[in-house]
């Protein structure tokens, strides 16, 4: 058993393990999940070690028959594209275990889906067969359903449902595109590093149907205008720790949607909508923004802030370029470690004030100074202060894009001051000013809390100074890809 | 014409119907009639057993009257699979038990017989006998519960419907024969050709009658009002029963009749079949949407499932063919096991409507465990089983190129979700309004809730071996 069937399994292992200990003994279902998470960051860390990043090919390659009759393979491999992301899986998926420690009502059913949705979510960075990329796409809905229509807030059920349908009603229309392809490819197999080669040579109208077939899925995962509504609502009534997997880990699955099939699979039809998916990276840049900075729940404010962010990751994409696709690469990343952060700052106040409505805040920072240092990080970081993480990335999206599209990157650009503007408007309106008479009581930030943020604090300090630790991984596999998606 | 080998071929047969007459003869005398159950069980655990024997028969028995093909190799077994469940079923069911369980279980067991010679003939007049056989012991089991007024109405809305359409059916058979002069479908194919123009509209005429027939069992639109009303009022079990075995017989029959010996494009009938499909998918869905009743919900999405299924059988390919197959036995794990759980919660809350399932993880975890993954199952979310069923169905529509019926199919199965998934919330989300444990199931329902969840999980992570079945089937006739 390979390196990378362990991570997907070490979850699911743990899963099982929790089934079997007594709903009643939270001490060690805790303990179980920690450990699996543990175990997960573990492995992903060794894979890092062991990666080689010279080679733009798949590495760790293990591929064995799964149903002969319809050619699917079990086919895992990672390469440039997906490393950083199931890095980011791993770590996020240890934090927000910790963070989840606070809930206090069915831990047992909590964790076993818990579990269950980072085996999805490993898988399907690391599925190289659409068969099995489709199933592990799927699996992540079933308990994403289940952690917000459980343990969410008090509109859980109509948010849980929302997202199921919304997530649901885009892949299926990806399945069409898949067997499609399946049907197109000869023989017919659902091996992607085959299809991406037999693929290149369709005509444009077929590229332009499968593209638009897969676009949708993609599209509200990422979630590109206006496929984003469910966005709000999912992440408003989520629990802390499964908001950060969503904004940190499932909106990065739309985008390496793009990289790992559309772009490579369709490199005709990509040209063509580059334009477009541009305007749209534009739209989610400026709609996001605007919308934010008019929101009154804190958590609503990050959520649309992911949406903005979201933007620069698909501007950097839709530029074609090196430049640009490093950046947009870098850029789900850093929106992982950050946005994963701001989740959790969320949630220790939260915690506290059993409210989110930015008004009932204010002067926070004279009783919770701690606090009050890694929210100005993070949202420093968030609004793109050269020097940390979130800087780097959207500096090379923007960098490409203009390049491609000059007037588009223009208005892009504005989006970064009505950013900054609505993230000064938050360390105002929760940490400066007057204290509120509400906030006296609360309690410092705990050691548990605090160890959830350092390691995220860390790594955007690091990357934000030396993004060549990031961006070394994925440069020759873009490299190649790019070429591929230039030549056509 | 060799009588041994014809009795050898119907071996399965004379042994369920022993079973069922010993059935009927305990239910008079047996001191505890819980043991007629487990006699049911034990004739379909044998005649499964007889089968292998009873197809190294030969392929023609009694004058041509049954064959032995591929095709009726996996419809006995299967058949005889679905019985097996229903038993298991109807042992759990309380409502049963203080009634004349011997008849019911005689009952079960000659429709399981019928529905076997229907699926291995490949003659009209004896389908029509095996059809009218199975419908009028259907109408009989519909209205057990004779104190139950809904229950009645089943009976008398199953029987009219179904006398309108078994009637229909004969009257397209008796112009088939008026036509060919003969009722064997193996003749007539090769009298097709000769058939003047005239003669084509009478025949045209035949098999749209034969179609509207059969799709009063397969509960296809138009032909699909009495689903739901029967569902509701009948048994559960016989309800569960209906779901599945009736309608295995008419997509056997359908595709028999419909793709092995005449094709749609035999009276162009192509265009209509898939709109037929993707009515009846559609239809089905979104009536489900807004149903509270639990019988009558899953009567809907039976209609839908019929729909999904119906896709492949309209197509008229071998792919097609073979996607419903898998289809039809994957439905069977998925409905038995949703009706299974309708059944554990009506045995000791009365309950008949999703309201009622409430909490009810807290309550019975296993019974909603198993619903949900049912549930999931029917709305075709990997890697349950029944994604691989409407899988391997939306791969034989794109095979064929009707990618418009691909997308109505997929946009169909986001809107099931939409009502599985309300029951799921109903279930997990919510908290019940008394906490009491529910009282424990009857030990056969509970064996039946296990193996469902499990063969949803196992054929859904693991499916070549049930592929492989249904190609070792096909193989040496293709």
């Amino acid at each position: 058993m390979g390196i990378l069937t362990t991570l997907i399994l070490l979850p699911l292992a743990g899963a099982v393990f929790i089934l079997f200990i007594p709903a009643k003994n939270s001490a060690w279902i805790r303990r179980t999940a920690l450990a699996a998470t543990a175990a997960v960051l573990g492995t992903a860390g060794a894979l890092v070690y062991c990666f080689d990043p010279t080679q733009p090919y798949l590495q760790f390659v293990e591929k064995v028959p799964w149903i002969a009759s319809f050619n699917v393979w079990y086919f895992v491999g990672v390469d440039g594209l997906s490393l950083g992301l199931v890095f980011l899986t791993a770590l996020l998926g240890l934090l927000a275990c910790v963070a989840s420690f606070t809930i206090e009502r069915r831990q047992k059913e909590y964790f076993i889906f818990y579990l269950i949705l980072m085996a999805g979510m490993l898988g399907t960075f690391l599925a190289q067969d659409l068969f099995l990329f489709y199933n592990f796409w799927e699996i992540v809905l079933v308990p994403m359903y289940f952690l917000i229509g459980i343990w969410g807030g008090p509109k859980r059920e109509y948010a849980a449902i929302k997202l199921f349908l919304y997530t649901l009603a885009g892949s299926v229309l990806m399945l069409v595109g898949i067997l499609a392809l399946y049907f197109h490819a000869a023989p017919h197999t659902f091996d992607m590093v085959e299809l991406a080669k037999t693929s290149r040579g369709f005509d444009l109208p077929l590229q332009m149907f499968l593209f638009l077939a897969f676009f949708l899925a993609f599209a509200i995962k990422v979630p590109i205008f206006p496929f984003h509504t469910w966005l709000p609502d999912a992440h408003v009534e989520a629990p802390t720790p499964i908001s950060v997997l969503l904004a940190g880990v499932l909106l990065k699955m739309g985008g390496y949607g793009f990289l790992r099939i559309s772009f490579p699979f369709f490199p005709e039809a990509a040209r063509t909508f580059a334009y477009p998916l541009m305007v749209l990276g534009v739209i989610n840049i400026i709609y996001g923004a605007c919308v934010a900075m008019a929101q009154e729940d804190f958590k609503k404010m990050i959520a649309y802030s992911s949406v903005s962010h979201m933007g620069f990751v698909l501007v950097g994409l839709a530029s074609l370029n090196l430049t640009g696709w490093n950046g947009a690469i870098l850029e789900m990343f850093n929106h992982g470690i950050i946005t994963g952060g701001m989740f959790l700052l969320v949630g220790v106040l939260y915690d506290r004030a059993h409210t989110r409505e930015l008004s009932r805040f204010g002067g926070i920072a004279a009783p919770m100074p701690v606090y009050a240092f890694f929210l100005t990080v993070f949202s420093l970081a968030s609004l793109g202060l050269p020097g940390l993480s979130g800087f780097v990335g959207e500096f090379l999206s923007l960098l490409g894009a203009f390049a491609a599209a000059p007037t588009m990157t223009m208005i892009a650009a504005g989006g970064l001051i009505l950013t900054a503007g609505y993230f000064l408007y938050i360390i105002q309106r929760v940490l400066l000013g007057p204290l509120n008479p509400e906030a006296v009581p609360y309690p410092e930030i705990n050691r548990r809390e605090i160890f959830t943020l350092v390691p995220l604090l860390a790594i955007t300090l690091v990357v934000g100074i030396f993004p060549e630790l990031v961006l070394r991984f994925q440069e020759t596999a873009v490299t190649v890809l790019m070429h591929i998606v230039r030549r056509g | 014409m060799n009588s041994a080998l014809d009795l050898q071929f119907v071996f399965p047969e004379v042994i369920l119907l022993v079973c069922a007459l010993g059935s009927l003869m305990g239910g008079v005398m047996a001191p505890r009639k819980k043991l007629l159950g487990f006699l049911a069980l034990l004739g379909i655990v044998s005649a499964g057993l007889l089968l292998p024997l009873s197809s190294q028969a030969g392929s023609m028995f009694f004058s041509r009257m049954l064959v032995n093909d591929p095709f009726s190799v996996f419809f006995r077994q299967l058949l005889l699979i679905i019985s097996g469940l229903v038993v298991l079923l109807s042992m759990g069911y309380e409502g049963l038990e203080n009634e004349d369980s011997g008849e019911y279980y005689f009952f079960l067991l000659l429709m399981t017989i019928s529905m076997m010679l229907a699926v291995s003939s490949t003659h009209l007049l004896l389908m029509y006998i095996a059809l009218e056989t199975v419908s009028i012991i259907s109408y009989l089991v519909a209205g057990y519960d004779k104190r139950d007024k809904y229950s009645s109405e089943a009976g008398i809305k199953y029987f009219i419907f179904g006398a309108l359409s078994t009637g229909i059916l004969l009257y397209g058979v008796t112009l088939i024969y008026g036509l060919f002069g003969t009722l064997d479908l193996t003749v007539i194919v090769q009298h097709l050709p000769a058939a003047g123009t005239p003669q084509q509209g009478a025949f045209f005429l035949a098999l749209l009658l034969i179609f509207a027939g059969l799709g009063f069992k397969c509960s296809l639109v138009p032909f699909h009002m009495w689903t739901p009303d029967v569902y509701q009022g009948a048994p559960t079990p016989v309800a569960a029963f209906f779901s599945i075995g009736p309608k295995a017989m008419g997509f056997a029959l359908l595709l028999r009749v419909f793709t092995q010996h005449f094709s749609w494009g035999t009276f162009n009938g192509t265009t209509a079949a898939l709109v037929i499909a993707a009515l009846t998918m559609t239809v089905g869905n979104i009536m489900a949407l807004t149903q509270t009743h639990i019988k009558r919900l899953l009567g809907y999405s039976t209609i839908a499932q019929a729909g999904y299924i119906f896709a492949g059988a309209a197509l008229g390919t071998a792919a097609g063919n073979q996607a419903v197959l898998i289809y039809l036995f994957i439905y069977t794990v998925m409905n038995v096991g949703a009706f299974g759980a309708v059944i554990a919660l009506g045995n000791t809350q009365k309950s008949r409507y999703i309201e009622d399932y409430v909490g009810l993880y807290k309550r019975d975890p296993v019974t909603a465990v198993a619903l949900t993954v049912c549930l999931l199952s029917l709305a075709g979310i990997p890697p349950l089983a029944g994604f691989l069923a409407k899988f391997t169905i939306l791969a034989a529509i794109v095979d064929a190129k009707h990618i418009p019926l691909a997308v109505v199919l997929v946009i169909n199965s986001v809107v099931a979700l939409y009502y599985y998934a309300r029951l799921i919330k109903n279930m997990f989300f919510e908290e019940p309004s008394s906490p009491s444990p529910l009282p424990s199931k009857p030990p056969a329902l509970q064996v039946l809730l296990i193996l469902c969840v499990l063969a949803n999980i196992f054929i859904g992570l693991w499916p070549q071996p049930l592929i492989d079945w249904l190609t070792c089937l096909f193989l040496p006739s293709n």
